[in-house]
């Protein structure tokens, strides 16, 4: 839907994407474009740090490598804290999940659309450009991954007892633990999707109002920049959470 | 007459049910803060995973205010009643 903003001579469009159809199946473009900007950071920025990590643990640390160091050890209590000397199993999974989140989330909070339409404004018309996580599409395949790794380092650890879980503690807890495995996806995604988008819509709403001078929005971009670290954080906790629930079982520890 | 009727109850449902999550988010996770404060208070070391911890309920008491949202959105934007 859009509504007319007449002082301003353009419109407001809340929800819309563009469609690019490919076949059956129609993708948002515009999610898609801001979903490989965040990969790409993720990525460029994984292979820079790797690039210039040393392996001699006498020489004096460069700032990246303090830099890389900071977050990993920071990003490796998340699980410490919870399962202890086996963190190592699923890390990777929980790293990359809140890099991406946190990245991505960002993302909201720069003037994409501006600075793209300044550049390339005149070769292609450029769409409204909003963070990944705004699109629920994007939060509920991160969320259904969630759900696939705890199955997957589930049988990994424990091999086919792990499918017992669904009948522990008792066989009646069936449609119970049933449920809980459609309701963790379900609470992961919109949790996540809710946040950006609210922030979002709140945002476009408030520049969008003529009579509001524009730095009113600026204590609602410090938000939106903490919103976002603590929606990567608690997606990351969570995963944490359900893959550990996973190895470990029921009265196993 | 009658589709507007439905965009009416819609806008009404949607504000009325929000106004309500949100007094009750507001509620519980104003307990869960001044529990938190109050144990942050009496042991200061604790203050790391006591912090986690109310993060992460306030997180979880917050995801129940954005289903009400979602709805609201869906109500207000693609009400299905009125396509």
């Amino acid at each position: 839907m859009s509504a007319p903003d007449h002082e301003a001579g353009h419109s407001i469009h809340i929800g819309e994407h563009v469609s690019w159809p490919l076949g059956p199946v129609s993708f948002h473009g515009d999610t898609l474009i801001t979903l490989w900007l965040a990969m790409g950071i993720v990525i460029l920025g994984a292979i820079y740090f790797r690039i210039r990590l040393s392996h001699n643990p006498k020489e004096k640390p460069s700032r990246a490598q303090a830099f890389a160091e900071q977050i990993i050890l920071g990003l490796r209590t998340i699980p410490e804290g919870r399962i202890g000397s086996r963190w190592h199993i699923f890390f990777p999974v929980i790293a990359t999940l809140f890099l991406f989140i946190a990245i991505a989330n960002w993302l909201g909070v720069v003037p994409l659309t501006q600075v793209a339409e300044l550049t390339l404004g005149q070769f292609i018309h450029v769409p409204e450009l909003a963070p990944p996580t705004a699109d629920l599409n994007t939060t509920v395949g991160l969320a259904i991954f969630v759900l696939l790794s705890t199955h997957f380092y589930g049988f990994k650890m424990r091999g086919l007892r792990y499918f017992k879980h669904f009948i522990e503690p008792y066989p009646f807890f069936l449609p119970l633990n049933l449920l809980e495995e459609v309701s963790r996806p379900l609470s992961l995604s919109v949790r996540l999707f809710g946040n950006m988008f609210g922030k979002e819509t709140i945002l476009i709403i408030l520049t969008a109002l003529v009579s509001v001078p524009l730095f009113y929005t600026i204590p609602l971009l410090a938000l939106a920049i903490l919103i976002g670290f603590i929606q990567a954080f608690i997606f990351a906790l969570l995963a944490t959470f359900y893959i550990s629930a996973a190895i470990e079982g029921h009265g196993e520890h | 007459m009658e589709k507007g009727m439905v965009h009416v109850v819609s806008i009404i449902a949607a504000s009325l049910g929000l106004g309500i999550v949100a007094l009750s988010a507001a509620f519980a996770q104003g307990m869960a803060t001044s529990k938190a404060v109050e144990s942050i208070a009496r042991q200061p070391e604790a203050k790391g995973p006591i912090t986690q911890n109310l993060v992460l309920g306030l997180a979880f008491i917050e995801s129940l205010t954005l289903y009400a949202l979602l709805i609201a959105i869906v109500l207000i934007f693609v009400n299905p009643y009125s396509r």
